[in-house]
This record gives C-alpha cells, structure tokens and sequence, in this order.
C-alpha cells in the first residue's frame, strides 16, 4: 500500500509539494516530500502549501517526513524550503542535484528581495534562513545511489530531467516499494540540455508533471525560426522586445540562440540582459557544464557558449532610449521587477512586442497579457493600456503528451499520478494513457489535500540457492538447444521467463530462502520421502502395427523399437518446445520420468517416474496410453 | 564471468630510446618543425648476465627519428578476449594500454569507467601519441602482433625488454574509437550486470574521478582497490570506506612500496628546494603530466611563494598539448572534489586554485615550445612539462635549455619513473637534480589498519609488498600474495542470489510447520527484468513438483485397502532390506515401503492412481 497526497500541483501548477507514504512492516513507513515549491499566483498564506497537513499542531515536522526530495531550482518547487526548514522547524534530510543546491538560493533570494522589500511584508524567511537552509541540504550526483538515514532499504537516486540545469527526477526504493518522481521534465533535447532519460524502474507508481498534457508541439527547430523571424521583424521596423524570462535556465537557451542569430546575420541592434543576477547564472553555467548537453561539453574548451558577445546588461536609464532593442528580463511571468517596470512604459507602443516564452500562473499581469487583456490592473492605481504585440512561444521545457508517453513507456509503471497540470488536461490525459498503456493498473490526478491509495504488489525478497538456479536455467538453455535441430528453428527466441520449483524455507531470523528439495531437507533435517512408480505398459501387437504399420515409416520390425518411436514423436509433438526430451537407443527421458525397453519382456515397455513428476507423468501417461493402445 | 580490473601501459619502455629531439641548440625555443638529430648515444639496459654492470651502448636513433617508440603492455597472451564480459577502470593512470584491446582484439565486453576518468584517460592517450606516435603510420601489425615487427626483429638481440609485449603506439584515431566505447559511470551507482551481479564504483581519494570497485554477486563482495589515498589535504574527493563494508574478499594493488618522505614532508622539501633555486636566480623543471598531484602542487607552490614575496615574478608554466584542456576541465569537476572545493560551486567560485592563478597571471598554460610561449616567457619561473621519461615533449627543450646552468633545478616527483635511466642520455648536464616523490598511495600501514577494522575472509596483495604483518589477521582470515602471471583461485561461496517473490505467488504456497521452520513448495516462474530476478505466478502444467515426507504405516495402508474391498494383501518383511513388501493379486501390484523411499508396481496404469492415492495420504505432502 502506497499513499500519495498532493499539498500543491494537485490539478494545478504552483506551489509543488506530495507527500507519499510508503515501506511496509519489514521497512518501517516512511514519508517522504517531493518539492517544496511556492505558488505565484497568491501573496496570501495559499502561496505555500498546507504544511498542517503533516502536522495539525505545526510542530515535529522532522519526526513525521523522513526526507524532502527537491526536483529542480524553480521557485515553484523549491520556494517555501527556506519557510518549511527554518519557520516550521523541520530539520531532516534534504536532497537536490549539486546545480539545483548552487541555483536555488539565488532564486530564493531574488524572491525574498522582492517580496519583503518591493512589498513591505515582514513575516517571511530572511536571507540569513535561506544560507542556513542550504546547509542542511545534502547535494546528489545523477544516478549515485544515496542510503537515506543510511539506511539499506530506503534509497533515491536521481536522473536528468533535461527541463533546467540540474533538474532530476527521483526513483526511490523502500524495501520492494518503488515511486518515481519526475519534477518537471523534457524529453526532446534543446540548444544546452539533453534530453530526460531513466532506466526501467518498473515503478510501482510514477508521478508525473502533465503541464502540455494536451499538447503535441511542432518541432523544436521551426519555433525557433518563429521565434527569431518575429524578433527580426519587430527591431528592423524598429520596434522593442521584451522577453520576460525567469533569469536561469529558458533565458540561457534563448541567449544562445540569439547570439549566434545575431552574429551570422550582422545585426547591430542591442540585446540586453536585466539585473546582475543573469551575470552570476552564467557564471553557474560554466561551473557545471557536466550538466549541459553533450555538444556543450565538447566545445567548452575552446569556445564556451556562456560568453556571450552580443548580449548587455540592462540599465534602467534605457528604459527611455530611442530606437530598436531587444530585451530579456526577469520575472517571467511580469508579477513584478524589470520586466513588468518595462512592460508598463513599452505596452502602449503598438510598434513593441512581449514574447511570453513561459507559461503563466493564473492572476499575474502575464497571464492576463496571453487572455488578450487591453486593459490590465497591476494594483488599485494602475492600469496599463496594452497596445503592443503580443505572441506567445511554448519554449518552457516540458514534456509535451508524446514526451509523457514516452516516458512512461520507458519506465513501466504500474501505476500513474498526474500533477502539476490543468484538471481538464489531466482528464484528457487519463484516457489517453488508459488507452495506450492497458497494462497500467490506474492513472490518477487527485486534488490537493486528497489522499489516495494504491495497492502495490508486496514482493518478499527471497534467496535463490545458485544450485537450483543453475539447474533451471542451465535446463532452459540445454533444452533449447537440443531441440532446435529436430524442430523449427524459428521457433528459438530469447527467453525471459523459465518455469522454476523448489522449496521455499522461511526460518526465524534469516532471509527467506529458495533450495532444491534436497538442500532444503538438510537444512533443516527433514527426511524427503522418495515415493517412485513403476508401470508396466503392455502393447498389443496387432493391434499396433494396424494402427501405426502403414502411417509411420521407418520403424522398424521390432515391436518395443516401434512402440517406443511412436511414443517419441508424440511426446515431442505436444511438449517439444517445452520440456527437454530425451532419446537413448532403449528409452526416452524426460525428467525422472522413463519410458524403456527392458530385456525380459518381449511386448512390455516400463515406464517409470518418481512422484515429484506426478503433474508430468499425468500429462505424458495419457500420450502415452492414447498412441499405444 | 570474466572480468579485467584495469589495462595500464608501461611506458619504461621508452627509456630504452633516445630523446625525440624537438629542439635546436640554439636557445630561442621556438622551432618547433624543425626536428634535427643530435647524435645521442644512449645506455641500454644493464645485461643480467653482465655482472661488473657494464652498458653496452646502441643507438635507436633510427626508431626514433622515424617516430618509433615502443611501449609495453600487460601480457595478453594468455586473455581470451572474447570471453571477456567487462573491464573496470580504476583512474586515468591505468587505462592507457586500453586502445590496444579495444582496438586490436576481439575484446566485446563492455567497459565502466567514471566521466573524469573517461576525459583525462583521453587526454593522456592523445598526449602519448602525440609524444610518442608514429609520425607515418602503416604497420598496424607492431600493434597488434608486436613480436613480428621490423623493429622487433631488429632489437631482438640486444634488447632486455620483453618483445612479446612491447608494440608501437595507437594512433588518434584508435584513442578515439577506444574511448567512445567506454560507459561513463558515477561514484555510487550500482550497475546491474547479468543476473544479480552488482558493480559500483567508490571514490579512492587518488586524483578526479579515481575508483575502487565493489563486485557483489548474491551474498559475496569483492572489494578491489586500485590507486588509493587518505590524505585529506589534497583536491579529490575523499576515500570512500563503504568500498570495504561487508566485503568477503579485498584485492589491493598499487600500494606504497617504499617508505620515504611523508607527502607533507615532501612538499616542505619540494617547497624548500624551489625557493632556494629562484632565490638563486635559478628555474625549476618538473616532468610530470597536467593532472593529478600536480594540481595541489601548484597550489601549494603559489602559496609558499607568495608568503616568500616571489609570487609577482615567478611564473609558472604547464606545457603539454593537452594542459588547457586538462585544466579547464578540471575546473568543472567540482562534484568530484574535495568538500572545501566542492562548497565553492555553491557560490559560482572556480573550484579550483590553478584558474584563479591564470586569472592572475601567475599560471599559463601553453601547446608547446613555440612563439606562444614565449610572449608570456619570463624568467625565472616553473615549468610542469611532460614526458615523465624525458624522451619527448616540452621536458627535453628545457632540460637541455637549462640542463648547463647549476643554478637550475630538475625535480622528479613522479615515483613510477626510473629517474636514474630517465636522466642517463643527460648525464653531464650541471643542472640540479633531486628526487621527492609524491607518493600519495595507501602504505602498508594502513592495509594493516584497514584489516584491523573489517575482517575480510581473504586479502590478496602485491609480492611487491613483503612486510605486510600476518599478526593483524584473524585466524579464519586468508592472507594472498599474488605475482605476476600466476594464477591465484579465490573460493568465494555465493550460495544464493537475491530475487523477490510477488505477491501473487506468495499466496498460493501453503507452508507447513516443521521444528521452528516453515517449508512449502513453491511453483512459478522465474522472470528476469533489467538483469533482477522475480518470481511470479505462472502456467506451471507439468513443471509442477511434489515433495512428501513423514512415515508411512502398513497398517493404515492395509486398512484402506480393506475399507474398498482389496484384502487379500500379502505382506511380507524384508529385514535385510528393512522393507516390507506389500503384494496385490487383483489388481495385480507390489508396493514396497522402506523408511526413505517406496515403489508402487503396477502391471496396468489404470489402477495407479488409486493405489497411489492410498500410499500418498499416508505422508506429509506439499
């Protein structure tokens, strides 16, 4: 049994936080936190999420979480870590990639800067919290196997998520329970990040982000061109961009490309990048270019794609100049600071263009920009006349539902939860993936603070004694290969799955174990009964040589010789390709189970069997008595 | 399974050759192209049977003028490559004779390596070729049959080393198809290899990206530890012990074999040594490579010298074709360092000293001796130039640069050399020569400390190391010396592997109690996925197997019999057999019971089971 319950990104995206409690009896239970993000829509207490959840006192947070897991640096997964460690007191484990531990203060600091001092509000985690909160992270390298509390049966790693640097999606295993996590992901590679990619966890359930549930966008290299042919035709009629962007990550991948389109096409128009933060976030860049993708790596040493020539730090004393200019600031979805400042003076100019790279949280002043707002009400003193172009990119580096898809099928799960999504999109999703994915037991998209259970299969971890190991999968391969020559060879494919018995041992405090009969009667000093049948299977001579004479060629004159090639081929008939079945000159193996030729009978074959093979001796008896009548 | 641990090239070989002279006499350093032979005798080898030591000289300038310079690898001879399933790579120092096998056998397996290890091992390969390399390259032959090479045949007479194992270089290219075929692991990654084989890699606190692997197969671990270290002060990331826990047998190699100066005490005398030579207006050369040990040496260098005042005039140069790739991408490996230089990513510092010293411009790196090098040339200043061997690259331009001046300083740090026949083609030089190895590698001391705390049932060692003290093994514990090319048979008794049961298996076994045990039959089927074991529920047909035990009773049986009609049952007690023998005559069949096992005889199959039924109950059956 697994419970998951979203405090945030239930049918909504803002504020990322689930809870999932899993383990059993042998593991103990544990509850482990998947992000710890704000939500950009709301100033009031709903911007985090109900941490009361966890605890209705609000108190012993460290001993009712066993981890928090922070997927990636965007403030809507890691913005209320700083509150949740050094306001709410929790002070267990945390773990984030090393990019996410270096970037994620910076954004956190923006953040409290413009809360407290632009807004004046004063109940909220100081600079001083979010360094003492970072300490207590402990900082994860991609695929490393990290032992929570040191702990043997409670383990995450970490895989690349692609959608910012340092994003990763998270598998952990208790005991046999696994859930991966994906944060936000990307599964098509862009101009610095690589492409998403995990292993066959075999999860039993995955928690998936479904931002463009709905959305099937067309390739990655024709909205680049769109992209810079509408920036190339605003600035040559003279007009101002604005690319409100969050300043690490998307605006990194955009520099890029307009450097380099810049630089091939001669252009002399400035570019500028706001705040000295954007300087430092490339500085971030070139400190891991590990995590960037592979073309990045191998060129850095020459030329590294953070030193951008073209590019220049905004100054707000440009706000008034003439002429054509281009301009990447942050926050992206303009709720304040340089990019909503710019946008209120460049709005009214019809000849200006804001490009909404990002997507939007519902109620910023960049949401009501991409609803087509004329008019929009910043506060109760301000409106701003929006007159200027407005055109939205989707260069936010989501998995579209072909990327969802994708992942899932690279992971089988056994079961789905949607998040950080649109309710409807979710429900679209649903179905699809109930259609395409049938072996998915269920697909889920509770709301937050809805709890839902799921049954996972309880595996027992059990050891497997390398004698009947050996002797199953040594018997598939000789099996196999005896066959082939008498029978169709493409009819051999490789083999995943070997039928397997034995005798399984449970003994107090030791692990449960798996031996062959007579290991396990050792081992705990039991005397096996063999118990062997013997059979005397008389053959009628007319009756056999009226019923086979004429059909079978090749047999032979002697009667048991005949009887026993008959016997042969049927059994090869019905069981060849599954059981090895052996013939010697005077009788036929399968098993223990013997049909022979013994000297003093002249029409009498004797057919033996020990009872362990009762269920094959049956089945091959009734072959037996149906050829020879 | 086979597996290699490490491919390592033993570049000693190259000692046997003149110097790849790269230089004019003339001191402007700049002529790169124009390649001049100087007509160097050199020393070969000493003769084994030659007791007074004399040397016989020979000359190779021939080979080496033609860009001939041999190298020895492991003795392969005795590999069957294609049964090979993987290589494990400890550090960048012992993969270089890699090439060789990917390239030149029929070696399919696969190759694990971490992502630094992977970037410098590259960088060493092409250094290599570009010291060392065939300047025309044909005779793919000398590299993939060493022994059947002119050249081989040539030296075949006079020459000491082992010609069997000793080839000419890989090309670039073969460096790079090499490299491509290795998979990048990190530390802590547990790879899952054939059925439930587990490898991870555990940092050795040697250099970026240096591992000790752990080999778990089922309930066994073999912990093999290659190049380790445990000294705290220097940038990689610190030895990982979890490599030791709960390993049944540990495999050391690459240990310290001789006890000198501690690497404190190195560095102070290496520190004293350069201050005094620039105090004298002298420079210092260190052959060494771009990586590794070097890096801290810098570090430590700029720190005694600035405390010393010197820091604004002295500079130091790194030269190698491969120094700026090496040490910028140093400086992104933050996350394989040491914790104080990994905390300086977190607020975007260069992680390493050596780029803020560039910044500063107390460090430069260059190609080569060309006029790049001498824009920013200035004396005096320290120079870290490749080969080790002193027979290629920037090393030889300044040795004989500096090599009349005795104020100049030549200081050999690298303890895998033979520095005495590295220097021989030099003698005569006036320049200074001192030897202070920075070894960093485990001492013997700490093997003994390391046993002392997990008790591992077997330890192999190297016979290179011969003091290790048999009084720190528990009496249960096995103590190896391996040698070169002797086989050496380990038992590690991997009784089980670990599978999972699901739950719908597990339902259907009915256990029954026997003592304090629980037993059942278990019938299913045994899935693989992603290289783990699971056993699931399944068609099982005629796979299915019965177990019985218990004692049966002739009384019992006899009154079944009796109950369904059949009661003229002869009986009969075999003693010598300790059977009874219980005969039917209609129907017609023999059951004969003994303590441990029983026959039912039957003339017609149709009454079998009926017979069987009544002797089956009177067991435990699961």
């Amino acid at each position: 049994m697994m419970k998951i319950v979203p405090l945030g990104a239930g049918q909504d995206v803002g504020r990322s936080c689930i809870i999932v409690t899993m383990g059993d009896d042998s593991t103990g239970t544990k509850n482990i936190m998947f992000d710890c993000g704000m939500h950009m829509g709301y100033n009031d207490k709903r911007r985090f999420p109900d941490f009361s959840y966890i605890s209705k006192t609000g108190g012993n947070f460290t001993e009712m979480l066993d981890c928090i897991i922070v997927s990636h640096f965007h403030l809507d997964h890691c913005g209320a870590l700083p509150y949740f460690t050094e306001m709410c007191g929790y002070d267990g484990p945390i773990y984030m990639t090393y990019p996410t531990k270096a970037i994620c203060p910076i954004l956190l600091e923006d953040y409290r800067r413009i809360t407290v001092e632009r807004k004046g509000e004063t109940d909220f985690f100081t600079a001083q919290m979010i360094k003492d909160c970072m300490k207590k992270v402990t900082a994860v390298n991609l695929h490393q196997t990290v032992k929570v509390n040191g702990d043997d049966d409670f383990e995450i790693k970490a895989y690349y998520a692609g959608h910012v640097l340092g994003a990763a999606m998270f598998s952990v295993r208790v005991g046999q329970q696994t859930v991966v996590y994906t944060g936000d992901y990307n599964m098509t590679p862009d101009r610095h990040l690589g492409a998403a990619w995990i292993d066959k966890v075999r999860p039993d359930v995955l928690i998936t982000e479904s931002t463009y549930a709905t959305t099937i966008r067309d390739s990655k290299r024709s909205r680049e061109r769109d992209f810079l042919k509408k920036v190339h035709d605003c600035v040559n009629s003279g007009g101002k961009v604005l690319i409100p962007v969050f300043a690490l990550g998307r605006a990194q991948e955009l520099c890029i490309l307009i450097e380099t389109y810049w630089e091939r096409n001669n252009l002399t128009v400035p570019v500028y990048f706001s705040a000295g933060m954007t300087e430092r976030a490339n500085e971030y860049y070139k400190l891991f270019i590990n995590w960037t993708n592979e073309k990045i790596k191998s060129t850095f040493v020459h030329r590294n794609m953070f030193d951008f020539k073209h590019i220049q730090a905004w100054n707000r004393a440009y706000l008034d100049k003439e002429g054509a200019a281009v301009l990447f600031a942050s926050p992206g979805m303009l709720h304040v600071g340089t990019s909503l400042e710019v946008f209120k003076k460049w709005a009214p100019d019809p000849k200006n263009m804001v490009i909404m790279p990002g997507y939007c949280v519902a109620g910023t002043v960049g949401a009501k920009v991409l609803a087509g707002e004329k008019k929009i009400h910043v506060d109760a003193f301000t409106v701003i006349d929006v007159k200027l172009q407005v055109r939205n990119l989707s260069f936010s580096a989501h998995a579209d539902a072909k990327g969802i898809m994708q992942l899932i099928k690279q992971c089988e799960p056994r079961n789905v939860v949607l998040v950080h999504g649109e309710k409807s999109k979710m429900e679209f999703l649903q179905e699809k993936i109930k259609r395409e994915f049938p072996e998915v037991d269920g697909c889920f998209f509770p709301a937050n603070g809805t709890t839902i259970s799921i049954d996972t299969s309880l595996n027992i971890p059990v050891d497997v004694s390398v004698g009947l190991l050996k002797k199953y999968l040594a018997e598939k391969n000789s099996q196999t290969r005896a066959n082939i020559s008498l029978w169709s060879l493409n009819k051999v494919k490789p083999y995943n799955s070997v039928p397997i018995s034995g005798m399984l041992v449970m003994q107090p405090n030791k692990p449960v174990r798996l031996l062959t009969p007579t290991e396990g009667a050792s081992q705990i000093g039991l005397q096996l009964h063999e118990l062997t049948f013997d059979v005397w299977k008389t053959i009628d001579d007319q009756v056999f040589w009226k019923k086979w004479g004429s059909r079978v060629s090749g047999l032979g004159r002697e009667l048991r010789y005949a009887a026993l090639k008959v016997v042969e081929d049927a059994l090869m008939k019905r069981f060849g390709d599954d059981l090895l079945i052996t013939r010697e000159k005077t009788r036929i193996v399968v098993r223990t189970f013997v049909v022979a030729i013994v000297s003093d009978t002249a029409n009498k074959l004797k057919i033996t069997w020990n009872y362990r093979d009762e269920e094959l001796a049956n089945a091959l008896m009734a072959i037996v008595d149906d050829v020879l009548p | 399974m086979d597996f290699i641990v490490d491919c390592g090239l033993d570049t000693s070989a190259l000692l046997k050759f003149p110097p790849r002279n790269t230089i004019g006499d003339d001191d402007d350093g700049a002529d790169i192209d124009h390649r001049t032979t100087i007509d160097l005798d050199i020393f070969g080898p000493q003769n084994p049977e030659d007791d007074n030591g004399s040397r016989k000289r020979r000359k190779l300038d021939a080979f080496a003028e033609a860009g001939r310079f041999l190298v020895q690898t492991p003795d392969f001879s005795s590999v069957d490559w294609k049964a090979v399933d993987f290589i494990l790579i400890s550090s960048y120092r012992h993969m270089l004779a890699l090439p060789f096998v990917t390239e030149y056998t029929e070696f399919m397996g696969k190759i694990y390596a971490t992502e630094p290890t992977i970037e410098f091992g590259r960088q060493l390969m092409n250094e290599l070729v570009y010291y060392f390399g065939e300047s025309s390259s044909t005779d793919a032959a000398s590299r993939h049959a060493p022994s059947h090479s002119n050249i081989g045949k040539l030296l075949q007479d006079e020459s000491t080393f082992d010609l069997t194992l000793s080839r000419t270089l890989y090309t670039t290219a073969d460096v790079q198809s090499c490299i491509d075929k290795i998979q990048p692991i990190r530390y802590c990654e547990h790879l899952s290899l054939y059925d439930s084989l587990r490898i991870t890699a555990y940092s050795s606190g040697y250099c970026l990206g240096s591992a000790n692997w752990a080999i778990d197969c089922g309930q066994e671990k073999i912990a093999i530890i290659s190049s380790s270290s445990t000294i705290k002060t220097i940038h990689p990331a610190p030895f990982d012990k979890t490599v030791f826990e709960n390993a049944s047998v540990i495999l050391f190699s690459d240990l310290r074999t001789e006890t000198y100066l501690s690497y404190e005490e190195a560095l102070d005398k290496i520190e004293e040594c350069v201050v005094r030579t620039i105090n004298n207006d002298g420079n210092v050369l260190f052959p060494c490579t771009s990586n590794g040990i070097i890096l801290d040496l810098v570090e430590d260098l700029d720190r005694i010298l600035s405390a010393k005042g010197l820091g604004g005039h002295v500079r130091m140069f790194v030269i190698s074709p491969m120094a700026e790739e090496s040490l910028k991408y140093s400086n992104i490996l933050g996350e394989w360092m040491c914790k104080s230089n990994q905390d300086k990513l977190y607020t975007a510092e260069n992680p390493t000293t050596h780029k803020l010293l560039m910044s500063k411009q107390r460090l430069f790196h260059v190609a080569r001796v060309d006029s790049s090098l001498s824009q920013i040339y200035k004396q005096p200043c320290i120079v870290f130039a490749g080969h080790v061997s002193l027979r290629s690259g920037a090393a030889v331009e300044f040795l004989k640069k500096w090599g009349k001046n005795t104020a100049n300083m030549i200081i050999f740090t690298d303890s895998d050399v033979d520095y005495k026949e590295a220097f021989s083609p030099f003698e005569g030089l006036k320049i200074n020569q001192e030897i202070i190895p920075l070894d960093i590698r485990l001492s013997v001391q700490e093997v003994e400390s390391i046993l002392r705390q997990y008790h591992p049932k077997t330890v192999l060692v190297p016979s290179d190391v011969n003091e290790i003290d048999g009084n720190t093994l528990l009496s249960h514990q096995r103590l190896v010396v391996y040698e070169y090319s002797v086989v050496h048979n380990v038992t590690i008794n991997s009784q089980y592997e670990r599978t999972s049961l699901s739950e719908s298996l597990a339902k259907l076994i009915r256990p029954k109690v026997v003592g304090n045990s629980l037993v059942g039959s278990l019938n299913g089927n045994l899935m693989t996925h992603n290289n783990r074991f699971l056993l699931a529920k399944g068609k099982i047909g005629v796979n299915y197997q019965r177990f019985l035990w218990g004692d049966a009773r002739v009384d019992k049986i006899l009154d079944r019999f009796a109950e369904v009609g059949i009661d003229e049952a002869c009986v009969i007690k075999e003693d010598m057999l300790d059977a009874i023998i219980i005969t039917l005559d209609s129907p017609k069949a023999t059951i004969t019971l003994t303590p441990n096992s029983s026959n039912i005889d039957v003339e017609d199959s149709s009454i079998r089971k009926f017979i069987a039924d009544i002797v089956v109950n009177q067991f435990t059956q699961m």
